[in-house]
């Protein structure tokens, strides 16, 4: 086993810090829980102060970004984000990967499949199976978290090989499930969302998303 | 700063985690855990499955479906070939269910409006609901000694017997106030209940045995695909088919013979035809002595009051043509006249319906295969309705429910007083869409303390409740279901679980009923727990059983069944009517302030202001307001149009496709021209539905005229939906 230099490693280990971070603020965004939203974004002012230094100034300044937009977040972002994402009226936004990919438009069809697939090859399935689309953002973000996690704890393990395999799903999931429709998606809440909070989050997550894309393609 | 990584690698890391986890969010890659996702723990089956579904639709064909699912995934659905009435085929909405189960539409959580109409909704939990809605009642009940403030306004959305289940919880709850009566058929079917006792009809299958056909106001090609099949074998093997209604409809157009009469005046065509048969004597006699009440007395009536001439005149078809239908119909043995539903919604509907049953008695047509007056039939539905019978609470304030015409749902609800109507339950309905005076009725809901809708689709009546309750569709939970037409049994098995938090109607009675006693002991008497497979094994009875040759519900596991008996209608003679005979005289008609024998009462006429009536037919990609607005019907036609005959198209300057005001003295729309030679000149057609994110309800223009009858069959007359007299000009 070859032991890796500590500088790179923790370095690293910070990158995948950040993004998970990011990912998992968009994963609580995305679950609709407002207390729980509130609360991650007052998270961010003391994860940014921790992480300072981090390797990576382009999920230093989304996070300082994430930050503000706590203070433009009200009752109209509620409204907005279920108009958006929730309902009860047609939505605006759909949080699901198949609304965007599947010729019809219709949830839990091949496209919904291919995700479970995917999550059946790591070992994972959807808690309400079938009651939730598989494909739904909220368990997309969870199935990334859930790979840097595990890549991060192979690294940490000091694993050369380990790490890459769950980076490497990373970027499949990415290539395969997140890229083909969530800039789209996004596109649709800045086309449609006039409240400056979700429209706010909305452009986070387009930039984010295209950083993550660059470094994918490295 | 190297060594600062070194030494702060892991442990940084933990101590951002421990910094904002104080205040909620970790965040920490090392702090991962599974919530919506879980480790797969056992290995899985992929297997595919076939359920037995019925769809539940207010539609003749109420079909028996197969249902494929694979890995607990909706992926077909498809006709049931052991139905002879389904037979292996659905039509274009039945095919589109897998679209309406997984549209990213569909109402999937409970959820709050802050404002009513705003369209300012929050998510709330099931039990916030629940808490909110059970407060609600209590309180009202406090305020007003009972519960009849608070009214339920359900009908047909949903036909699982089950769903009364809804009638039941409120039951549950004490005296309410209730929408009562139907908006489809009233007229027609207190018609058919003074001529024969009741709505019956012979098995639809048996039309292949008629010799001669009328289709009299249905136009079953878009309203009940199934039996065009046994329209089309009865002409296969020699039936003629006669169909009359004022449009040229994709029925009319594979008829023998076409005749486009003038609408509300049916019953006229009936009564000439009836003074031709009568005067030629080709009525069976023998029949009628034998069999009905009244027969002189009609005759008499008939000599006296109608010609075949006064009929061509009415009607607006020549009297040859009038003569040689009768002549045909009452020689050509067995003879069956399908009666529409059209026909009976103006302010003579049950007049003109009972005159067309008196055609088929005069001439020996009842009680016979391949003959009939075939308007429905009520003769499956004698479940023991378990879900819908509930005692109402000890002591729970007034004497009985209160009854309000669903029919004029708005005034009724802002006229009601001594207590007024604080809140309403909406389900199976979309009555903002669908009732007459859509101003009145809005009004209403707007006066409402409380407006609860339990729905699977955002539409006009969710966007004016306050709380919207997301509910199953049919492949998501058990049921049973029997038709209005044909005579099969089917069972709706639960196919898949249901999607995102959505929940069975039952089920949320259930539930509210638990709340409601948790809040106030002994406030509801609704059952809090139980298995909805066993729930609809509570709807089965000894009756059923007997019917259908079945000794338990389970066999229907194996499919539907048909109703071993009563398959041709009266075929015993022995009519339900207080005399036992068909009642061309009707006494029973006269004490609802009726005529005692089938006559022509006046159609309503236009006038110079409003000098066109509009006909609001069904629409063939819709049954009122639902699937017209699942995309898949969207994609193939999105616009409504007002249909009109060329003649009026140059008498008001309108070319097609132009942009047409059509309005009265209540209301508007504006929709483009459609001319066509399809549409009697005397009308202008618009097919009512309710299409997604448009503005556009036809019901805006329709005035709550009361047909003549309906009161005594369903508690309230019917609606004249076909009287709406309207304008039009060119819109700007």
């Amino acid at each position: 086993m070859r032991i890796m230099p500590q500088n790179h490693k923790s370095n690293m280990l910070k990158d995948m810090q950040g993004r998970y971070y990011i990912y998992s603020l968009f994963k609580i965004y995305y679950q609709g829980d407002w207390e729980e939203i509130r609360k991650a974004l007052q998270a961010v002012e003391y994860y940014q102060d921790d992480n300072s230094q981090s390797p990576e100034p382009s999920i230093n300044s989304l996070l300082k970004r994430l930050s503000d937009l706590n203070s433009v977040m009200d009752e109209n972002s509620i409204y907005e984000y279920n108009k958006l994402f929730v309902g009860p009226g047609k939505l605006l936004a759909p949080p699901f990967e198949s609304s965007y990919r599947n010729k019809l438009g219709l949830v839990m069809q091949e496209e919904t499949m291919a995700v479970r697939n995917f999550y059946k090859e790591i070992g994972v399935e959807v808690k309400e199976k079938n009651s939730i689309p598989d494909d739904h953002l909220v368990l997309e973000l969870e199935c990334i978290c859930y790979l840097l996690a595990q890549a991060a704890e192979q690294l940490e393990k000091g694993l050369i090989a380990s790490p890459n395999e769950y980076l490497v799903l990373y970027k499949m999931f990415f290539a395969q499930h997140i890229k083909p429709w969530l800039y789209e998606h996004c596109n649709d809440i800045l086309h449609h969302g006039v409240n400056p909070f979700c429209r706010g989050m909305a452009e986070i997550f387009k930039q984010f998303l295209q950083g993550e894309e660059r470094q994918n393609e490295k | 700063m190297g060594k600062k990584y070194v030494i702060s690698r892991r442990s940084f890391l933990k101590k951002s985690a421990i910094t904002v986890a104080s205040i909620g969010f970790s965040g920490s890659i090392f702090n991962f855990f599974f919530s919506g996702l879980t480790p797969v723990t056992a290995a899985e089956i992929n297997n595919v499955k076939k359920f037995l579904n019925a769809c539940p639709r207010n539609c003749y064909d109420t079909c028996s479906i197969v249902s494929t699912v694979a890995d607990g995934v909706l992926k077909k659905v498809e006709g049931s070939t052991i139905s002879s009435y389904t037979r292996g085929k659905l039509c274009a909405k039945g095919y589109s269910y897998t679209r309406s189960v997984y549209s990213p539409d569909r109402i999937k959580y409970p959820m709050k409006q802050k404002v009513r109409g705003s369209g300012n909704w929050e998510r709330i939990s099931w039990d916030e609901a629940y808490t909110e809605i059970a407060t609600k009642i209590l309180q009202i009940k406090k305020e007003y000694g009972s519960t009849l403030p608070i009214c339920l306004n359900k009908y047909s959305g949903n036909f699982d017997i089950m769903h009364y289940g809804i009638e039941g919880m409120l039951s549950s709850i004490g005296n309410t106030t209730r929408a009562t009566g139907t908006p489809c058929w009233p007229a027609g079917i207190d018609a058919q209940t003074f001529d024969f006792g009741t709505t019956y009809c012979n098995d639809p299958e048996d039309i292949v045995n008629a010799k001669y056909l009328i289709i009299w106001g249905a136009n079953p090609a878009w309203c009940s695909v199934h039996s065009m099949y046994f329209v089309k074998e009865a002409q296969k093997r020699g039936c003629k088919l006669i169909v009359i209604d004022p449009i040229l409809t994709q029925t009319a157009s594979q008829a023998d013979v076409y005749i486009q009469i003038k609408p509300s005046t049916d019953g006229a065509l009936a009564l000439g035809m009836a003074r031709y048969i009568l005067d030629n004597e080709l009525y069976d006699g023998e029949w009628l002595a034998k069999n009905s009440k009244g027969a002189e007395e009609f005759f008499s009536y008939l000599q006296k009051n109608i010609t075949v001439e006064w009929a061509a005149q009415k009607t607006g078809i020549p009297r040859a043509v009038i003569e040689s239908i009768a002549r045909e119909y009452a020689t050509t043995k067995p003879a069956n006249i399908w009666i529409g539903y059209g026909m009976q919604r103006h302010t003579n509907g049950g007049q003109n319906v009972r005159a067309i049953d008196a055609l088929a008695a005069i001439t020996g047509n009842i009680g016979k295969s391949g003959g009939g007056a075939q308007y429905a039939q009520l003769q499956t539905w004698g479940f023991a309705y378990y879900a819908m019978m509930q005692k109402k609470p000890e002591n729970s304030g007034g004497k009985s429910d209160r009854l309000i015409n669903i029919n004029n749902f708005g005034a009724e609800v802002l006229n009601a007083n001594e207590p007024p109507i604080k809140m309403m339950w909406i389900a199976c309905r979309n009555p903002i869409s669908q009732d007459p005076e859509t101003a009145v009725v809005n009004k209403a809901f707007e006066a409402m303390d409380l407006v609860v809708t339990a729905d699977m689709y955002m539409n006009p009546t969710v966007e004016m409740s306050d709380i919207v309750l997301p509910v199953t569709t049919t492949f998501e939970t058990p049921g049973v279901n029997v038709s209005y037409w044909h005579y099969w049994l089917s069972l709706n098995e639960q196919a898949i679980k249901p999607m995102y938090e959505c929940k069975n109607d039952v089920t949320i009675a259930m539930e509210l009923s638990a709340k409601l006693n948790e809040l106030e002991q002994g406030s509801c008497t609704f059952p809090v727990s139980g298995d909805l497979e066993e729930w609809v094994g509570k709807e089965f009875n000894e009756g059923i059983y007997k019917q259908f040759g079945m000794q338990d519900w389970r066999e229907l596991k194996k499919g539907p069944i048909k109703a071993k008996t009563g398959l041709i209608a009266w075929q015993d003679g022995k009519f339900k009517t207080p005399s036992g005979k068909y009642e061309l005289w009707s006494d029973e008609a006269k004490k609802f302030g009726h005529f005692p024998l089938p006559v022509y009462t006046e159609e309503l006429q236009p006038n110079d202001e409003f000098p066109l009536r509009c006909i609001s037919a069904h629409w063939k990609l819709g049954i009122n307001s639902q699937f017209q607005n699942l995309d898949w019907m969207a994609a193939i036609n999105n616009e409504p149009c007002l249909e009109m005959h060329p003649i009026v198209a140059n008498r008001f300057g309108i070319k097609d496709k132009d942009q047409v005001k059509m309005y009265n003295d209540i209301g508007y729309i504006v929709l483009p021209a459609k001319v066509t030679e399809t549409v009697s000149p005397d009308i202008v057609v618009v097919y009512e539905a309710w299409y997604k994110g448009k503005k556009f309800n036809v019901n805006y223009t329709v005035k709550a005229i009361p047909a003549d009858m309906g009161k005594k069959a369903t508690g309230s007359p019917g609606l004249a939906f076909h009287d709406n007299f309207v304008a039009i000009k060119k819109a700007q």
